[in-house]
């Protein structure tokens, strides 16, 4: 029999490296800030454009998840999500 | 200097009260900011709402390793939650500001005694299977906590807890971890909103966001060992401070 069971192992696996990674790159960056560099700002920002892909990359990987468990209907509904949050973001940024 | 690490440690108190309780840290990020760094509101809550993300992003971590998160349930009310949020930003000129208040401040009332009072007694951290199986109505109401959500200007975790704890019926432990992680994804469009608009202060976010990310960590933690008798107790007090706030605003609008 199928396990219908959820495995989040590769959601935790993919979370705990974002996160050292987010470390890794805030530490940085509130280094470099401390010492007034120029750099901070560049690595800062860049440490926020990782934060919102690897926040999608999970959504994704939640999807993947569900497929591979053959709840197809949780498959599509995880890049709905993705869809619904790129409309809102393209809808309040360029035409509110 | 003394400023960044006053930031670090702002952060580090939101991550662990956040994480803890299954909220995002708002709450107690944005008076920190405020009030003790002289910050505007106009800058404060850009810098929180990415915070937020970034707390409920590594406070998850620890719930979802111990099998304390529902990911349908998590899935489902993230969509609701996000197209509420969408539509609460964009009602929020018709409605007169000082209603909304007192409604959400006796919503949270409410809320709050309800969540303390809790329902049949379950301390079972793992999923099981007294989840109600007819969600109708908490979709709307998750629809609802995210157009009141956006319409308050508050992260929706005061309220996503007690609609996940009481009316799915999930563990308490387990709805916090559900939680945490429907904050993340409903957060990610407001942020990125605020950060195409370049309207987050990056020399703020990221010492707040290196305090936030070992704070939630360890929050995230503590919370899935917390008993669910303090963790009601914090939260209703958490619950009823917001609604004195909410009301103090409007009787200040008023004198």
């Amino acid at each position: 029999m199928k396990e219908r069971y959820f495995r989040s192992k590769y959601i935790t696996r993919l979370q705990q490296a974002s996160w050292y990674l987010f470390l890794l790159c805030f530490a940085l960056a509130t280094l470099l800030y401390f010492f007034e560099n120029k750099t901070a700002e560049l690595v800062s920002y860049w440490g926020i454009v990782l934060i919102l892909l690897s926040t999608t990359i999970v959504i994704a990987t939640i999807g993947e998840q569900f497929r591979k468990t053959r709840l197809f209907r949780f498959w599509l509904l995880c890049y709905m999500l993705i869809v619904i949050l790129l409309a809102v973001i393209i809808a309040k940024v360029y035409f509110s | 200097m003394t400023d960044t690490v006053g930031y670090i440690i702002s952060g580090l108190a939101a991550g662990l009260f956040g994480g803890y309780l299954g909220l995002g840290g708002g709450e107690l990020l944005i008076p920190l900011l405020t009030v003790v760094f002289g910050l505007d509101i106009k800058s404060a809550v850009p810098i929180s709402v990415t915070a937020v993300m970034v707390n409920s992003f590594s406070s998850s971590i620890e719930y979802l390793k111990k099998g304390m998160v529902d990911v349908e349930i998590v899935v489902i009310l993230s969509i609701f939650t996000v197209m509420g949020a969408a539509f609460g930003s964009t009602i929020n000129n018709i409605l007169p500001d000082n209603v909304i208040r007192i409604c959400f401040s006796i919503l949270l009332i409410y809320a709050a005694f309800s969540f303390l009072k809790g329902r049949t007694p379950d301390n079972s951290p793992r999923i099981n299977d007294n989840r109600k199986h007819d969600l109708r109505l908490v979709y709307l109401l998750s629809f609802l906590t995210g157009s009141v959500s956006a319409l308050v200007g508050i992260g929706g975790g005061v309220l996503l807890l007690p609609l996940i704890y009481l009316m799915i019926r999930l563990p308490l432990n387990t709805a916090r971890g559900s939680s945490t992680l429907i904050i993340c994804f409903s957060s990610t469009a407001a942020a990125a909103i605020y950060f195409i608009q370049d309207r987050i202060l990056l020399s703020v976010v990221s010492p707040v966001i290196l305090g936030i990310l070992i704070g939630g960590k360890i929050g995230g933690f503590l919370g899935t060992i917390a008993k669910p008798t303090i963790v009601r107790i914090l939260f209703f007090l958490v619950m009823i401070y917001l609604a004195y706030r909410m009301i103090s605003n409007f009787t200040g609008n008023l004198l």
